[in-house]
């Protein structure tokens, strides 16, 4: 994963890691799905309202042409679908729900939320990455430009970059930090390894416990439960056998603990 | 409470107003001075660990706070109205009128061809459209009460926004996508009204065109225009790089094409309501039609804003003699 430089205009340089077209067909495919399924809520939900104000049967509501059907069925669905992307990006900061399960944002060359030209114009220039069909030109120029831009992006002087933990996340962790008698390296080591435990092999992960409690204490017996092992960890930290960071998906031949 | 916690319950605050007092701001900045130290201190004793990823994303999110421009409402767009469109168009002028003259020309190369061979009007309309015009009817004579106004209207504006767009959004590729479209419009208007000239029916086009397309067919020039602008930045960016030539030629266009945008509309409506009206009257069309345009270029040249638009270059002159 390729990293960017934002300049920031205090005159640090912070480096942040490029979300790739993986991530954007990903954040893009997901925010797809909400869209048309709000659109379709939007349809029926309002086709049924109609239907039953004009005593109609639903499907009937469909094939009418009135001004009022267009109004209330189409206009509005047709706004969520086409509307969808600026406002969320505008409301959340650069963000879509899609792109925030993806974990991934829109900022500027500063590393700030991008302002609302800026969403306008990576939003107008959608049509010419969407040219011919499927976003190929924006996927194409993505894949050969080094910060892996879509014209939209270029245009706009956006970029897309994963968040890596959310705000929410990094608080919980900061608070948890808080609540830990643990200080400095040892923290960091702890809280890592208690983050991602159902990740390491079970080998692994109690012999890098077992090591890390007989630094603490050299008289400390190797723990071979690692559950008991889980809950030390848990206690050290200040929580209760919660994972801090929920871990993503189980790697495939790890077992749970 | 730690300090960070104190920031982040700052930035709480901050991040949900649309603009910040001084003293908040002046209380944030000390914040972020204070939460430089902690990132430091962070880093040197951890490392870039979890601890200065939290920190580094509180520090982050008061820097926008605090560079973020104030949103500015109704003053917003009162100034995209008085400075902002009118500057736009100053910028791009020269390529709308090129884009104007080629919209014509390709007009005119449209009407030569049917003119000279009338079969070549397939290539651009529908074979039912050339029958019913053979026929001696045309195609908007039976929209009047056959389709209601709005959905009309809607049709219409969509679709003309959306060829907006797409004559500006295609001049990325050096201004080739624009010709093109400027080329399908202009050959396949001067098609259909040689077309229906030919064959006794066009003064009921022309009937039907001016109320609306006066301001329309300008809109898809300005448009094109624009676009034709962002390719000429690509193949001359000057002193600047070809990626920030396309940026700012880009971000200086947008407001025309917006304003050009929200006349459309206006069109939209006129054309639903208005152009298949039997009852509306040729001169009347007219004009509409051109006072409508006369309305439209005399806000897109921002004329009622003269003194504003003065006193903003006077400032700016002021801002980079100082900055000198």
């Amino acid at each position: 994963m390729s990293n960017i430089s934002l300049h920031l205009n205090d005159g640090i340089e912070l480096s942040l890691p490029i979300a790739g077209p993986g991530a954007r067909a990903f954040a893009f495919l997901l925010d797809f799905k909400i869209r048309i399924a709000a659109a379709l809520l939007w349809v029926g939900l309002s086709g049924w309202i109609i239907s039953k104000l004009r005593e109609k049967e639903f499907e009937k509501v469909f094939q009418d042409e009135s001004t009022t059907t267009l109004l209330m069925l189409w206009l509005p669905s047709m706004a969520i679908y086409f509307l969808y992307h600026p406002i969320f990006e505008y409301l959340m900061a650069g963000r879509t729900p899609g792109k925030r399960m993806a974990g991934i944002r829109i900022t500027d060359r500063l590393g700030r939320a991008p302002n609302l030209q800026q969403i306008i114009i990576r939003n107008v220039l959608r049509l010419t990455d969407s040219l011919p069909f499927f976003y190929a030109f924006g996927l194409s120029v993505c894949f050969f430009s080094r910060e892996r831009l879509r014209i939209g992006d270029m245009a706009a002087g956006t970029v897309l970059v994963h968040e890596g933990m959310s705000h929410k996340l990094l608080s919980r962790a900061l608070a948890a930090r808080g609540a830990s008698p643990l200080a400095g390296a040892d923290w960091e080591f702890v809280h890592g390894l208690h983050a991602r435990w159902r990740h390491i092999l079970p080998s692994e992960r109690m012999r890098l416990a077992n090591n890390y409690f007989a630094k603490r204490n050299p008289s400390h017996k190797p723990l071979l439960d690692p559950n008991v092992a889980y809950a030390q960890l848990s206690t050290l930290l200040g929580v209760r056998g919660n994972v801090i960071q929920k871990p993503a998906i189980e790697p495939a031949g790890v077992g749970q603990s | 409470m730690p300090r960070w916690q104190q920031l982040a319950e700052q930035l709480k605050t901050v991040e949900s107003k649309q603009a910040i007092e001084p003293a908040q701001a002046r209380a944030l900045i000390e914040e972020v001075r204070a939460l430089e130290h902690a990132l430091d201190r962070a880093q040197n004793t951890h490392g870039q660990g979890v601890l200065f990823a939290a920190l580094s994303s509180l520090r982050l999110r008061a820097l926008d706070a605090l560079s973020r421009p104030a949103q500015g409402g109704l003053s917003g767009l009162r100034r995209f109205f008085m400075l902002d469109v009118p500057a736009s168009f100053r910028y791009a002028r020269a390529a709308v009128w090129l884009a104007i003259v080629l919209f014509a020309g390709f007009g005119v190369v449209g009407w030569l061809l049917v003119d000279f061979s009338p079969e070549l009007a397939g290539l651009f309309m529908d074979p039912r459209q050339m029958d019913e015009v053979r026929d001696g009817r045309v195609w908007t004579d039976e929209i009047f009460g056959l389709v209601p106004g709005t959905v009309l209207s809607i049709n219409i504006m969509f679709n003309n926004i959306l060829v907006s767009l797409f004559a500006f959004g295609v001049g990325v590729i050096y201004g080739l996508g624009t010709l093109y479209i400027l080329m399908i419009n202009g050959v396949m208007l001067g098609v259909l009204l040689s077309f229906t000239y030919q064959n006794g029916v066009g003064d009921r086009l022309m009937q039907f065109i001016p109320a609306h397309g006066c301001v329309e067919l300008f809109v898809i020039c300005v448009a094109a225009g624009c676009g034709l602008r962002v390719g000429h930045a690509l193949i001359h960016p000057g002193l600047l790089t070809r990626a920030d030539a396309f940026r700012n030629a880009i971000a200086r266009c947008t407001p025309t094409l917006l304003f050009g945008c929200a006349g459309l509309v206006v069109c939209g409506l006129i054309e639903g309501y208005i152009s298949p009206n039997p009852a509306v009257g040729l001169t009347l069309r007219w004009g509409i039609g051109l006072s409508w345009l006369a309305i439209f270029v005399f806000f897109l040249l921002g004329v009622p804003w003269r003194k504003q638009q003065a006193q903003e270059l006077a400032r700016q002159r002021w801002l980079q003699s100082t900055h000198d």
